[in-house]
């Protein structure tokens, strides 16, 4: 079971953790990514984030259906990424899995995570404390990551 | 006549005035020959920066050499910072 979505509203962890705490699931994990007041030496009030939606879409339940079909058990997955502005503590991201056992949990939520950062048409435009706007650098995307 | 509109992401957007941009060609063109249009509207430092960025539409990131034949809409991406 695979829920994948580029979100304009508030994500919620009450949502992610409900949809994968199936009856089979003896393991759930949550993962949250939220903005924090610093990067690279840089004070930081808030970041915008700049998407390509449908194409971000397509990238997101790809990787899910990678994690799964590396995984020997049927997970739930949930992902969501924010697209929009939040200040600092708000949430950017977050990545649920359910399980019926944790090592399959950790492996499938580390390994999305890790994908996110290299293939999601995502980019953080930072707003620092002293009025400096900046794009935060990045990873170059690959023909074949799609 | 073919015309293919670029919409800009990230730092490209700050790139150009105008989003998307409305390149025209006369023929068929390559996504390097895209990119390089689009490369001959900037200066030389922001020209650069371009070398790191794809081209895309909906569905996939695209080869250099794949052909756009018809009017289009492609995205430009620069190195992506998600999560």
């Amino acid at each position: 079971m695979i829920h994948t979505k580029i979100n304009q509203e508030p994500l919620s962890i009450e949502k992610a953790e409900k949809f994968v705490a199936l009856p089979e699931n003896g393991a759930t994990l949550t993962f949250v990514g939220r903005v924090r007041n610093h990067h690279e030496g840089n004070q930081i009030k808030a970041i915008d984030y700049d998407c390509a939606p449908k194409l971000a879409q397509k990238i997101l339940e790809k990787i899910a259906n990678e994690a799964q079909e590396q995984s020997e058990y049927k997970l739930a997955i949930f992902i969501e990424h924010f697209q929009g502005f939040l200040e600092i503590g708000g949430i950017s991201i977050i990545i649920a899995i359910g399980s019926p056992h944790r090592d399959a949990a950790y492996k499938a939520n580390r390994y999305i995570i890790e994908e996110i950062k290299k293939r999601l048409p995502v980019w953080k435009k930072e707003y620092l404390i002293n009025g400096q706007i900046l794009w935060q650098d990045g990873h170059p995307l690959q023909n074949n990551q799609a | 006549m073919m015309i293919v509109k670029i919409e800009l992401f990230g730092r490209v957007r700050d790139f150009f005035d105008t989003n998307p941009l409305i390149l025209e060609f006369a023929k068929t063109a390559s996504i390097n020959e895209v990119k390089a249009k689009i490369a001959s509207l900037l200066d030389n430092e922001s020209a650069k920066l371009l070398e790191n960025c794809v081209l895309a539409n909906d569905e996939d990131i695209l080869l250099g050499d794949s052909i756009i034949s018809r009017d289009s809409e492609l995205m430009i991406l620069p190195p992506v910072s998600g999560g």
